[in-house]
């Protein structure tokens, strides 16, 4: 039975704010904060999950739509938390992209504002089950300030509706610090030294304007600032321990520096990218430093590492005590994989990461890191209810996920591929080719 | 020995004068009329290798060796200058065979030519003006890198300092090399003598035609060719011009009424190199060009001599079986970066092991019967390094007598040249060196004179005065030490200020620095006597005297023999180089789930037996008395993966993008068996791989179809029997729509693209018919024929239209996939596979009437225009409307994990799990032609097959033994125990290196240059181009995406992550 719901939904038009309180009956509730709950129920009013349990536990109202889900499998939305969602679509068209600002230097960009509603990843994207992502601004060549990111839901009309965190760190990336022979075989030491020259560089002005925004920061407090400077301004809340710094960090010398800068300036940091933070990881653990790690689908930075070096660094931060989340490259040619996230999660679990702590590392542990633990990251109560039903591990790519709701709405899982698919699958019947 | 007769007759075809008395050079009053008769007393002669007089006495004469011989069988000539060299070294002349004395600008190492491998000369990146010279003259070739025809002796620039550096090493003879271009012209043999009229110095012109696998690199603004395989394929048809150039001369000579050919002065210099009576000296990027040369060689039958690049230790074996005699650097590589734990992370084992075993080299290749010359090129400090370096070859143990032949005879032999030079022998031209001592032993040990056509040239050394030693000053005793530069004195416990000045000596006294009253000594060597002044700030100098009583004796730690183990006999170098893995007779899988991409479909519980390389049963139950028996209970076993769209392992670019059509260039020719992305693959299940060419240009280049077989060198990847593939590509690539600056390159347009090709075949079809017309005109006995020209390009497009070979198109919207179905039906050439193909599901059937697969990425999309409507069920689509249909990778890491993108079509589309492996199996060993060999486990086909830990659509599974042929070429056992003794040998080298690099860093230190990776920029350096530098950092990291700048040893992931992005 189609829900009233449902029958007001359609592709790609959010549907208005849940006003049925929804009972799910039936299905195995992965929880992720506890432990899963077989045949379980899960009532959803106002958006918000209001209680799960055994069956017949949750009080639900007389109203209450019911949903039958026996056999089924209900899992706590993913979280893409390093993304160009929604700033990027095509990487190769320029006019496409609003993910790297002009100039080194944009504290005060802020990615929420550019995100694009409409997009045609978002569909695709939540199909597999990403349900948020931090929509990140990035710096051009070189490093430098990005600007502040924005956790977003995957559904909305426009990107205030989207925004859940809407300011959710400040972005540094840092430039190429390996200038050696192992990366830089044929270059002459002329050009090597001119770009160890330049990367310092940037790592010098980078250092002068946390300085000079931090006393900016005082004077503000003090009222001593007459006319608003538009990038000081923007970092006050890194001062005030209002906002995270996310340091886009891979290799050692990067994250060594990210943890001086850290400290030089008295700021929270979040490492992004971490491909090298178990060879540090007493030291992160020690000072409270999560990691998002960068991807699991990528290649050994060094010819020297066994292969499966990317596949491994989740699982020795976990033993390390580091807390970490699982996380995709983010460039704007990857927003359109950010789908195959499960994959990059699953893709740890043979190699050491327990298959529940990968689980964790894209729903709780980024819900956590990102400052969304109130609202995301697991089925519990109080908690947004934006989850998705598979008919199994949605680790595995060969389960399917049926159905998603955000927010207590349920979105039709139709976009611009399923709508081609369809297309062209007529096209074969009519030609007698398939049935 | 073949080879070496061809070089005796090239010295029998010499006639040049030896010596510059044979002058025609119009001389002036006063004319000079210096006899030219020395004789050399008391010396150590080294008349050749292995034949030493001590004692002896050398006579030149007019510029020749008059007599060699010991002192009291051979008189001094009356009137002769005599030169007393007691306790000296004397040698025949050095020659180096890589010398650039004499050459003018445009033959030296282009700037623009950046290395393909660490081996390769330093460079700079691609500079505007560097890439305009030399243009095409007169009757040469229009391209710049083939100028066979240039001739160094014909264009010689001499620049004083460079003739006198290379002769105070010893060097009397030097080949002017040029060293530009792929045929880069003929060079010429100099004699280093200071003389105003350059005819003089020339021993021989045209000594030998030079060439190189060199591209220009760079995407805009370059000329044919820009990759390695360009090269090859240039210097290939180039030859084969000569040679067809030769024969229709010949034939317009005989038959005036055929049509002219043109005059080419370029084809024309090269007939001496075809007919084997000029020598050919190769010089290899990289040790793997080696092998490359020697194909080239034995396809055009020429006389090859390697110039080498200190790696060829690394393939010693092979060089043997070549036979082919090479030109050894003695550069060796500075201590790696190991300085901080950061860098010493980063330092590849590789480059460790290199820097250790590089002084070996000699002595290696020496042990391996290996012929070899020594050369000081690619030194930057060769009058430091150079005696230094050869003589830790030494210590390493090559034997005197070998290295000094390896500057003399050998080179003179080399070249044909060996009656004139290479020994001291009576005859011989008056090259001669004089040594302060043994220069092959003795530290220290220096270039003092050097005779050139006879004419004594002193070195700088000579002019330095050596004070050492014990001296009587009137009653009292020095005892001079430290060294001849810095003389160090003691006097009553006080170090004394001591400097030398010229050939003068001046000593402050007393030497105790509190002492009020100061004076000076001043005096000049001569023999052993000093001879000057005492002066006093106020008394008036008195004279001052000492005579030496005796020599300063070395009391350092004479130099000891330091020999290395040989390296161990893996390939590649570093972590995870094996030996070739063995092929047991019989191997028996037990209890596996084998997924057998075969008729038998799945089988639960079943084996796997494998005999001599080939599977030879499959079923329940099976036994194999002495069988090595693996137990797979729980395990899954398929095929090895095949990826049907790679570029891994292969050097130098891999898109000839210079050009609409490079239907003539071959990935066979530059494989990397170095390539570590291979091992990756291996741990990911993947055992095959089309290896193709990239898709800048509408007809690419010739793919290769390779097996992983890791351990083994290029040649040994190759699959033989596998469908020859060549690449085609369509869409925004090839209109160059997403360049990031407009382009004008033919085609813009989709519409332009089907033009090129049908443009392209139109070409291959009257070259086609011009072959079969010359093959059916009936020969007169005795006629002078010439052949049609062969072009490589068109030969390419012949065997598509013979059906000799297939097409893999890559290619993505509907439009262009049917045009393209279209054109190749009304052409009738084959295709293989559409490549990516994302828009296939929009014209599935198209591609199915013409017989073709569709090769494709799992889910990718939205990175450009023409992907924006790819859907990730195109595959299943495609497949249900019956096209042969595979995921590929198209990407070093995406290929690690073919097994789960395979799992993609059951995802999207339900494709059932047996049909979907076979993506990444069958299809693929279908479509690449290699399916009667290997895709499936079926008895009879080779035992390419992957024991897995789990059901392999699994992203939980990992690929644990990974076998091809029958061989085990990855078991994460072994990987983990390689790891470990990776890491322990990295750690010793580690340690060793550490000590050097320190030392290396104090001195640049002190010499106030930073040096490379000597730690953070000083702070006041001026700001640099950042714009330009960004830039450059841009575009390194396009060319990088289009996989262009890949060398041997390439640490297979990013090259430079100058963006910020990790990728």
């Amino acid at each position: 039975m189609l829900s009233a719901t449902m029958a007001l939904a359609s592709p790609n038009i959010p549907p208005p704010p849940q006003s049925t309180p929804l009972l799910l009956t039936g299905a195995t509730l992965h929880t992720v904060s506890g432990a899963s709950i077989a045949n379980g129920e899960m009532l959803i009013d106002k958006g918000r999950i209001v209680a799960l349990g055994a069956p017949g536990s949750a009080k639900a109202p007389a109203n209450a739509q019911r949903i039958d889900l026996s056999g089924k499998h209900v899992y706590p939305g993913f979280i893409a938390a390093n993304t160009a969602i929604g700033l990027a679509e095509v990487s190769a068209v320029r006019a496409t992209l609003d993910q790297v600002e002009t100039g080194p230097s944009n504290p005060n960009s802020r990615a929420l504002v550019a995100v694009n509603a409409d997009s045609e990843i978002i569909p695709v994207t939540r199909a597999n089950g990403v349900l948020a992502a931090l929509a990140v601004p990035r710096s051009g060549v070189g490093g430098g300030i990005g600007g502040t990111s924005a956790l977003i839901q995957l559904d909305g009309w426009t990107w205030e509706d989207m925004g859940l965190v809407r300011e959710a760190g400040l972005h540094v990336i840092l430039p190429a610090m390996r200038f050696g022979t192992a990366m830089t075989p044929t270059l002459s030491a002329a050009r090597i030294e001119e770009m160890q020259r330049t990367s310092a560089q940037r790592l010098r002005a980078l250092d002068d304007t946390f300085d000079t925004a931090r006393a900016y920061a005082r004077a503000a407090e003090a009222g001593e600032i007459a006319t608003p400077d538009a990038r000081l301004e923007a970092m006050r809340p890194v001062f005030s321990g209002q906002r995270k710094v996310f340091v886009h960090a891979d290799d050692l010398p990067q994250i060594r520096h990210a943890l001086g800068f850290a400290e030089r300036h008295g700021v929270n940091i979040v490492i992004v990218g971490g491909y090298d933070a178990p060879h540090v990881a007493p030291l992160l653990k020690a000072r409270g430093i999560p990691v998002i790690v960068g991807g699991v689908h990528r290649l050994p930075l060094r010819r020297n590492e066994s292969p499966d070096t990317p596949n491994t660094i989740a699982a020795k931060l976990h033993r390390a005590g580091v807390a970490f989340a699982i996380a995709r490259n983010g460039a704007a040619s990857d927003a359109a994989r950010e789908r195959s996230l499960p994959f990059e999660a699953a893709a740890t679990v043979a190699y050491g990461l327990p298959r529940e702590e990968a689980l964790k590392s894209i729903t709780l542990y980024p819900a956590q890191i990102l400052g969304a633990a109130d609202r995301l990251g697991s089925l519990e109560a109080g908690k947004l209810a934006s989850f998705f039903v598979a008919d199994g591990d949605p680790l595995e790519i060969r389960t399917n996920i049926e159905r998603v709701f955000i927010q207590g709405r349920e979105i039709v899982l139709e976009d611009k591929q399923t709508k081609l698919r369809d297309k062209y699958r007529e096209k074969y019947r009519q030609l007698g080719i398939t049935k | 020995m073949q080879r070496r007769l061809i070089v005796i007759g090239l010295t029998a075809a010499i006639h040049w004068p030896a010596g510059a008395q044979l002058s025609t050079q119009r001389e002036e009053p006063l004319r000079d009329h210096t006899p030219r008769v020395h004789a050399l007393i008391g010396a150590t002669l080294h008349i050749a290798p292995g034949k030493v007089i001590a004692n002896g006495v050398l006579v030149l004469k007019d510029g020749r060796v008059a007599a060699a011989g010991p002192a009291a069988s051979t008189p001094v000539p009356k009137g002769a200058r005599v030169w007393k060299l007691d306790g000296k070294s004397v040698y025949a002349g050095f020659i180096d065979l890589a010398s650039s004395v004499g050459l003018p600008a445009n033959a030296r190492a282009r700037a623009a030519a950046l290395p393909f491998s660490p081996g390769g000369p330093p460079s700079t990146p691609q500079r505007a003006e560097d890439m305009k010279a030399p243009g095409p003259r007169g009757l040469s070739s229009s391209n710049r890198s083939v100028r066979a025809d240039f001739d160094v002796a014909a264009n010689l620039e001499f620049r004083a300092d460079e003739v006198k550096a290379a002769r105070e090493l010893g060097f009397t003879s030097v080949l002017a090399a040029p060293q530009a271009g792929i045929l880069r012209g003929q060079s010429a043999l100099l004699n280093t003598a200071d003389r105003p009229d350059t005819k003089s110095l020339v021993v021989a012109p045209r000594v030998a035609q030079h060439a190189a696998n060199e591209a220009e690199r760079g995407f805009t603004g370059s000329q044919y060719p820009n990759s390695m395989m360009g090269a090859i394929a240039l210097l290939r048809q180039s030859m084969l011009d000569a040679r067809w150039h030769r024969g229709a001369l010949e034939a317009y000579r005989a038959n005036p009424s055929l049509e002219r050919p043109e005059p080419n002065a370029t084809l024309e210099a090269l007939t001496p190199v075809l007919l084997g009576r000029q020598p050919v000296i190769y010089a290899a990027d990289g040790e793997q060009d080696f092998q490359r040369i020697g194909k080239v060689r034995d396809e055009f039958g020429l006389n090859v001599i390697a110039q080498g690049n200190g790696y060829e230790y690394r393939r010693r074996d092979h060089l043997k079986s070549l036979a082919m005699p090479v030109i050894v650097p003695v550069n060796f590589p500075a201590p790696p970066e190991v300085e901080t734990p950061d860098q010493a992370l980063d330092v590849q084992l590789e480059q460790l092991q290199h820097w250790e075993q590089a002084p070996s080299n000699p002595s290696l290749l020496a042990s391996a019967g290996i012929e070899f010359a020594l050369t000081a090129h690619g030194m930057t400090q060769p009058s430091r390094e150079f005696w230094n370096n050869v003589r830790l070859a030494v210590r390493r143990g090559l034997t005197a007598d070998r290295a000094l032949a390896a500057l003399t005879t050998t080179p003179a032999k080399l070249i044909g040249l060996q009656r004139q030079l290479g020994t001291l022998e009576p005859g011989r031209i008056a090259n001669v060196v004089v040594a302060s001592a043994d220069l092959f032993a003795t530290e220290g040990a220096e270039v003092e004179l050097a005779f050139v056509d006879g004419r004594p040239h002193p070195t700088t050394a000579a002019e330095r005065i050596d004070v050492r030693g014990t001296w009587r000053v009137g009653d009292a005793q020095w005892s001079i030490g430290g060294t001849k530069l810095q003389p160090a004195l003691t006097i009553d416990g006080a170090a004394c200020d001591i400097a030398m000045r010229g050939r003068q000596m001046v000593v402050s006294i007393p030497c105790k620095k509190d002492a009020a009253a100061r004076s000076t000594i001043v005096a000049e060597l001569i023999a052993d006597t000093l001879t000057g002044s005492l002066e006093g700030a106020t008394a008036a100098p008195v004279p001052w005297r000492a005579t030496r009583i005796a020599a300063f004796r070395d009391s350092a730690r004479p130099a000891t023999a330091d020999v290395l183990p040989a390296p161990a006999a893996v390939y590649p170098a570093g972590t995870y180089g094996i030996a070739p893995p063995a092929r047991p007779a019989a191997v028996l899988v037990k209890n596996a789930t084998l997924w057998t991409s075969g008729p038998a479909g799945k089988l639960a519980k079943a084996d796997l037996l494998v005999r001599d390389g080939r599977i030879s049963a499959v079923g329940k139950s099976l036994s194999a008395p002495g069988a090595i028996e693996i137990d797979a209970t729980g395990k899954h076993v398929t095929p090895g993966l095949i990826d049907a769209h790679s570029h891994t392992a292969a050097n130098g670019g891999l898109n000839e993008s210079t050009s609409s059509v490079s239907a003539e260039v071959r990935v066979a020719d530059v494989l990397d068996a170095t390539a570590i992305s291979m091992y990756r693959q291996l741990a990911g299940g993947t055992t095959a791989a089309n290896v193709m060419h990239g898709s800048a240009n509408t007809i690419g280049g010739q793919t290769q179809t390779v097996k992983f077989r890791w351990g083994l060198d290029a040649e040994g990847l190759k699959v033989q029997g596998a469908l020859p593939g060549i690449k085609f590509a369509l869409g925004e690539n090839v209109k160059q729509s997403n360049a990031a600056t407009e382009t004008t390159r033919y085609p813009q347009t989709r519409m332009g693209v089907e033009q090129v090709i049908r443009d392209a075949f139109s070409a291959a079809k009257g070259y086609q018919r011009q072959w079969a017309d010359w093959r059916a005109t009936p020969k007169t006995p005795g006629a002078v024929v010439a052949e049609p020209r062969r072009d490589l390009q068109l030969e390419a497009l012949v065997e598509l239209l013979e059906k000799k070979r297939a097409v893999h198109i890559h290619s993505y919207r509907a439009d262009e996939i049917l045009m393209f179905a279209r054109v190749a039906k009304e052409l009738g050439i084959p295709v293989a596979t559409f490549q990516h193909v994302l828009e296939g599901y929009k014209v599935a059937d198209a591609i199915r009437d013409i017989g073709a697969g569709g090769s494709s990425f799992s889910d990718w999309w939205a990175y450009k225009m023409e992907v924006w409507d790819a859907i990730p069920w195109n595959g299943a689509i495609m497949h249900n409307a019956g096209v042969l249909t595979t995921f590929n990778s198209d990407s070093d890491e995406l290929a690690r994990r073919l097994n789960t993108e395979a799992a993609k079509a059951v995802r999207y589309g339900n494709v059932p799990e047996s049909e979907a492996l076979k993506f990444v199996t069958l299809n693929a060993a279908k479509q690449l032609g290699i399916d009667k060999q290997t895709g499936s486990l079926e008895t009879g086909k080779d035992a390419d097959f992957v024991i897995w830990s789990a059901d392999p659509l699994s992203p939980l599974a990992r690929a644990e033994q990974t076998w091809i042929d029958g061989r085990k070429y990855f078991d994460l056992k072994d990987d983990a125990r390689m790891q470990d003794e990776a890491a322990k040998e990295k750690a010793r080298l580690v340690a060793k290196a550490l000590p050097a690099r320190l030392a290396r860093l104090r001195a640049s230190t002190v010499a106030g240059s930073g040096g490379r990776g000597a730690g953070p920029a000083a702070p006041e350096a001026p700001p640099s181009d950042v714009r330009t530098l960004l830039a450059y950092f841009a575009a390194q990291r396009a060319l990088h995406q289009l996989n262009h700048v890949r060398g041997e040893y390439w640490n297979g992931g990013e090259w430079l992550e100058c963006t910020g992005e990790g990728r």
